[in-house]
């Protein structure tokens, strides 16, 4: 670290806090509040990177990351922005984009061979023959890393955050014109967000030192912070910049959390009701050879490295300026006694006379009308040649800094990707909304002002009337804020220098760093017929790198239309996208919560060791043992009795003097036949008579039905009901008792021996016969619903209980069942038992493109119903007796040693005729067997079927003969003994 | 009949200090190492009822009056009675232990176990809320307490803003034990930990009694 | 696309929170002598639009009802067609 310059109110530095770090493997030191990239600037580091394609050295150019000069591996991660990220001890920083180290980087010849290397080279050169691109690709890719990835890299997910917030008047930019904005609207008592990304208020009035209204700049800059600060009304976020504005006014935008903070970044989002954007301004590059070579920077890196860090930017400087504020901080610098030579100025007139007679009291040579026209040295900057702008004159100095601008643009991104129209303006030199989003205001200096005092009041204005569009009364405080405006100087002349004087080819003037984009290339994309902004991006590889856009910006905009010999106010600004600036995908992602329902038995079927598998939004027991196709729990359910969790089951109430009509009208069947101690099996289809539930209707007593749905329809059966309902105005109330209900399935040829055991109540088959229902008491006295169905084709029993209440009847069941050995099966077995006797599962036998009726299920329907207007009954009406349509088969694979799976295709030469929806071996059957939709000319029973593997590598066929899809049990005999 | 038969769907992974035994619950009072809040409490054993009705304002389900307008809650009786929409209205008994008898007209449905509900308490609920939700619920200048329908953490949930310092979040019961586990991950940066029911209780009862 | 959709319990809420139901169209056709040509146009024809027209989305998050509102497909802001605000005015 070297000696800094004298402590100054300016400074944001803590002198007592040495900061080491390491840069390639070197001890390095910084001061608390420095970011590594000035700290690495203070230690004599200048050459920070290599360019993308040409590897140009490059070196500290701006400090809010603007371009990706600085984009560093820190502590194992790449592509960190060095002059974002705050210095912390320990830090370990490394270069990226280099073989060896930035200064003596191996590729830097390539720098030599730019002529060969034209706008769209890559597209153009390695794609013919185009075996050969992935070869180059490769080798691109080694001599333009951007980084290296650690993949195994676990980012802490509990430190990075998402936090959501509402607000009133959001405020982007907390310069002054976004404090007064923010304090206006605060004033009205509504609730205000602020963000900025710098990690302190101010925005370019932090480091100016000349006074207005009797005060310095930074002072009132800084008194204004602390009001904003202890406003009550406001949140404020400091590092945070914005990375868009989307629909109805919601902000995103990350910040990273200061030492001792709680985070490392969080992502917010914010929504409100009214926005006020003063995102200010960022320096335009000067376009001139040599442009970016290491030692030419910004006027405000120059200036702020001074005032800010305290550190001496350069021994001999240079300004090429557009602006004021360059002869403001060219000032600045020599009074703070830094070797000032000469400033050249775009502009000829409009100059702040003051500044002027400042500038020639301080002795710095003046050359209005002139611009640097080329930069000398090799690793860098060495000399400059000034030059006048027509070219007539030229002159050469020797430094070791240019501070360099074309002026200011306007930081025109959030507003952009709200949607806002811009067209470049004259007269500011900036571009300017046309059209803004209802309820966002823009102020400060991206409007054009420069004056600190038209800056605030601009500000206060648009917070005023951000107030106004949530509905405050500022009538008032808004005129007198428009009258003290108007007494204020408006905006300011801007300057419109293209590019520098004696630009020729323009072959190492950089528009953009990031993708080494130079003013030839710009003409080489216009000549191609490329010639839009928006084309010449693309072909040219302008802005598309880290720097999102901020260097090429304006300049692009302006070059294209300077190159096709358009007026410059038809200059179209490329569109900006979001994320405005770069953020960590970790960031993005944030906590990675897994949030998925678990049934009432969740904790017990994990100790009788289920494994577990998603099956919707719920998590279930597919497996109750390593062997993956199920034999012991099948064979117990055959031929014993299994218990089976099936708490993920839908199931609903529906009440009220209309409820039999709405089940009229989304079920299929004639529900007026479901009674009181019954269970009706029916099915819902769609508008377009495809099949999408089925389940049991019981009537629990006159208006009152008691119904279950699948479990994948359970979260839009309520929706379903009240859509086709919506233009009835019928009395019937829904309540989903989904989670209310655990769900046990006692299942196998001793079920009702097992259940007898827990109840008094009489389970005969006469007693309780198939498809009846009865409200049972188990146990000491909790009440269950008990189904008699028969999902897996045997003597079944299915509970539903209380959620809370399940462990214990699952409890009670298992007991009694320890003397028939009872154990519990999962979905997996489930599925092959039921495959077995052919029924079906919506979803998995059906699809969008078969009905209820090509599935088997057409004796569900009531077809003569047409006053209920049954949902999707038309369609089951046209397509009943059309040809060609898809039919569910049931098959049996003839040959041995084959295992088809679920999915394989039916095919007939080359046609793909079906295919598989399940398939399993069957122990009872000695085979594999199946479900498959094919089209119906194969449907017939006893046809040969060819059927082939679709899955992986294998394209083995096999032949399989049609057959009823009743496997086991065809009759029913079982589950109605 | 044991003691306890009922469960509830969530448990914390922390040891109880002192449990009661209620209506077949078994009900943590407090927790070890509880902190200074916010804290996190498990309410899934409070008695909920849903109550629909055509004519919900000439009503009074278990004598309670019904607010006017959707989104408005009253506290009477320890219990609390939640609009939903016109015709919907939501009941919850406050006090552990409180019940009201099961046998009822057909507009009431016993949710009990529909729902998981869980409290946010101490003076930094709203910092723990906006880590999992962008709804805006502490709305200045609206009347608490008030009740939300939305999501939280993508999860549908209805959420009774009781004051600044305490919500009651309800959604359904399969998501308990993830979403409990996922609060207090997300808003473990402002310092949420399980807490036991007088937590709720010492915030409630001293405010509403 | 992050707008927000307004429903008449909840108030402005996020889009997300809502299932949508298509444009408004009126009743479904009764199902008495109905022709299937008539039936499909109901059932499968959606006419894609780029001005403010009448929609139905369901609070799927939120309170679980079925509402209309107000839409304009071309900026996914909630306002009503021309014609309708200046009747209004």
């Amino acid at each position: 670290m070297r000696a800094r310059l004298p402590e100054f109110p300016t400074q944001h530095i803590d002198r007592g806090q040495e900061i080491s770090f390491s840069y390639l493997g070197k001890r390095m030191s910084g001061l608390g509040g420095d970011s590594v990239a000035v700290a690495m600037y203070d230690n004599g580091v200048r050459i920070f990177s290599r360019s993308l394609k040409y590897h140009r050295p490059r070196g500290l150019y701006s400090l809010d990351g603007e371009s990706a000069n600085t984009l560093m591996n820190i502590d194992g991660i790449p592509n960190e922005n060095a002059e974002k990220r705050r210095l912390r001890d320990g830090m370990e920083v490394s270069a990226q984009n280099v073989r060896g180290r930035p200064d003596t980087d191996f590729y830097s010849f390539i720098n030599w061979f730019d002529r060969f290397m034209p706008a769209g080279f890559y597209y153009r050169m390695f794609h013919r023959p185009y075996k050969l691109w992935p070869f180059f690709l490769n080798r691109i890719r080694k001599m333009a890393g951007v980084g290296t990835l650690d993949i195994h890299r676990e980012f802490d997910d509990s430190r990075r955050f998402e936090i959501f917030l509402n607000a009133d008047v959001a405020v982007i930019g907390g310069g002054t014109a976004g404090m007064n904005a923010a304090l206006a609207a605060a004033g009205q008592g509504l609730r205000v967000c602020l963000f900025e990304h710098r990690a302190w208020l101010g925005g370019h009035m932090d480091w100016r030192v000349v006074e207005f209204e009797d005060e310095p700049l930074f002072e009132r800059a800084r008194g204004l912070a602390k009001q904003v600060e202890a406003n009550t009304q406001i949140r404020l976020f400091t590092q945070a910049p914005v990375t868009g504005i989307w629909g109805n006014k919601l902000i995103t935008a990350y910040q990273t959390g200061k030492d001792g903070e709680y985070f490392d970044e969080r992502y917010i989002e914010c929504r409100a009701k009214s926005v006020v954007v003063a995102s200010g301004c960022i320096e335009r590059p000067l376009v001139c050879n040599n442009n970016e070579r290491p030692g030419v920077m910004q006027v405000n890196t120059a200036w702020r490295l001074a005032r800010t860090y305290a550190i001496t930017p350069g021994k001999r400087i240079v300004f090429s300026i557009g602006d004021d504020l360059g002869l403001e901080a060219a000032l600045d610098l020599a009074e703070l006694g830094l070797k000032v030579l000469a400033v050249a100025d775009a502009r000829s007139d409009k100059q702040n006379a003051d500044l002027l007679t400042r500038l020639q009291s301080a002795g710095i040579e003046y050359l209005p009308g002139w611009a640097a026209s080329n930069v000398k040295g090799g690793k860098h900057v060495r000399g400059v040649e000034l030059s006048e702008l027509n070219g007539s004159q030229t002159c050469s100095f020797k430094c070791d800094l240019l501070v360099a601008s074309a002026g200011q643009q306007a930081v025109i991104g959030p507003l952009s990707t709200a949607g806002a129209k811009f067209r470049y303006c004259t007269e500011t030199g900036l571009f300017q909304p046309t059209e803004m989003p209802p309820k966002m205001f823009s102020a400060g200096r991206m409007t054009g002002l420069t004056h600190p005092g038209s800056i605030d009041t601009s500000g206060t204005i648009a917070g005023l009337e951000a107030a106004a569009a949530c509905d405050r009364d500022v009538s008032t405080n808004l005129d007198a804020a428009r009258r003290a405006a108007a007494k204020l100087p408006g905006e300011t002349k801007g300057c419109d220098l293209v590019y520098g004087p004696g630009i020729g080819a323009g072959r190492k003037a950089f528009i953009c760093f990031d993708g080494d984009g130079t003013f030839k290339n710009a003409v080489q994309s216009a000549s191609q017929g490329f010639d839009a902004p928006e084309l010449a991006k693309r072909f040219g590889g302008f802005g598309l790198g880290p720097g999102q856009y901020q260097v090429p910006g304006q300049n692009l905009a302006m070059a294209m239309s300077n190159i096709n010999g358009t007026p410059i106010e038809n200059s179209q600004f490329t569109t900006v996208r979001p994320p405005l600036v770069p953020l960590t995908l970790a960031t993005c992602v944030g906590p990675r919560h897994n949030i998925y329902k678990q049934t009432p038995l969740h904790r017990d079927q994990k100790a009788r060791g289920g494994i577990f598998r998603n099956a919707g939004v719920w998590r279930r027991a597919r497996y109750f043992s390593p062997d993956l196709d199920c034999r012991p729990e099948i064979r117990n359910v055959r031929e014993n009795v299994g218990l089976l969790d099936g708490s993920s089951l839908g199931n609903f109430r529906i009440y009220g003097p209309d409820a039999l009509r709405a089940l009229q009208r989304v079920y299929v069947s004639n529900m007026e036949k479901s009674r009181e101690g019954r269970c009706k099996y029916s099915a819902m289809c769609n508008e377009t008579g495809n099949i999408v539930d089925d389940g049991v209707v019981t009537k629990v007593a006159d208006d009152n039905y008691y119904f279950t749905t699948t479990s994948n329809r359970a979260g839009i059966t309520i929706e379903w009901f009240r859509y086709h309902t919506r233009f009835d105005d019928w009395d019937f109330k829904l309540v989903n008792l989904t989670d209310s209900m655990g769900s046990i399935n006692v299942a196998g040829p001793n079920a009702r021996n097992l259940l007898q055991k827990v109840t008094k109540e009489d389970l005969s088959n006469e007693a309780f016969p198939y498809m009846a229902y009865k409200e049972l008491i188990v146990g000491d006295g909790v009440s269950a619903r008990c189904l008699r169905l028969g999902f897996v084709g045997e003597l079944s029993f299915e509970l539903h209980v209380a959620a809370s209440h399940s462990q214990y009847v699952w409890d009670l069941l298992w007991e009694a069942g320890q003397e028939f050995k009872v154990h519990p099966f999962g979905m997996e077995a489930q599925n092959c038992l039921r495959a077995e006797k052919g029924h079906v599962i919506v979803g998995t036998e059906s699809e969008q493109r078969v009905t209820l009726l090509d599935i088997g299920l057409g004796f569900l329907w009531d077809s003569n119903d047409t006053s209920s207007n049954k949902v999707g009954a038309p369609a089951l009406r046209a397509c009943e007796n059309q040809q060609g349509r898809m039919k569910l088969v049931g098959f049996r694979v003839s040959e041995s040693g084959v295992t088809p799976l679920d999915g394989d295709i039916v095919v007939d030469g080359n046609d793909i005729v079906g295919y598989v929806c399940t398939t399993r071996i069957s122990e009872s059957l000695d085979c594999s067997y199946g479900m498959a939709l094919v089209k119906d000319g194969y449907a017939t029973r006893g046809e040969k079927i060819r059927m082939c593997q679709a899955l992986g590598k294998r394209h083995d066929e096999y032949t399989a003969t049609v057959v009823p899809p009743q496997f086991y049990d065809p009759d029913g005999q079982r589950l109605r003994t | 009949m044991s003691a306890v038969f009922r469960r509830s769907p969530i448990i914390f992974d922390r040891k109880a200090v002192e449990k009661k035994g209620s209506l077949g619950w078994e009900v943590v009072l407090e927790f070890e190492g509880e902190g200074g809040g916010p804290w996190l409490v498990d309410l899934s054993h409070l008695q909920r009822w849903d109550y629909q009705h055509m004519e919900l304002d000439s009503t009074a389900p278990f004598g309670l009056s019904v607010p006017a307008e959707p989104g408005q809650v009253f506290i009477q009786n320890d219990k609390c009675i939640a609009r939903m929409n016109r015709t919907q209205a939501m009941i919850t008994c406050l006090r552990t232990g409180d019940s009201i008898e099961t046998r009822r007209a057909v507009e009431f449905t016993d949710m009990t176990d529909a729902y998981c509900m869980l409290a946010v308490v101490g003076p930094e609920t709203p910092c723990v809320m906006e880590h999992v939700s962008n709804l805006d619920l502490f709305k200045p200048g609206r009347k608490m307490p008030f009740l939300t329908q939305g999501p939280i953490m993508h999860i549908p949930a209805q959420v009774v803003t009781l004051d600044a310092g305490c919500v009651l979040m309800s959604f359904s019961r399969g998501y308990g034990q993830s979403f409990a586990d996922a609060i207090l991950h997300a808003a473990s940066g402002c310092g949420l930990r399980p807490g036991g029911k007088s937590v709720f209780n010492k915030r409630f009862f001293q405010k509403h009694e | 696309m992050s707008f927000t959709i307004t429903c008449p319990i909840c108030g402005e809420r996020d889009v997300y929170e809502f299932h949508f139901g298509g444009r408004d169209r009126g009743p479904p056709p009764s199902h008495d002598n109905l022709t299937i040509e008539e039936y499909l146009r109901y059932a499968q024809f959606r006419t894609t639009r780029t001005e403010a027209q009448l929609e139905w989305w369901f609070h799927s998050n939120g309170c679980g009802s079925w509402f209309t509102t107000w839409r304009n497909p071309a900026n996914n802001r909630e306002e009503k067609p021309q014609e309708m605000s200046n009747d209004q005015q």
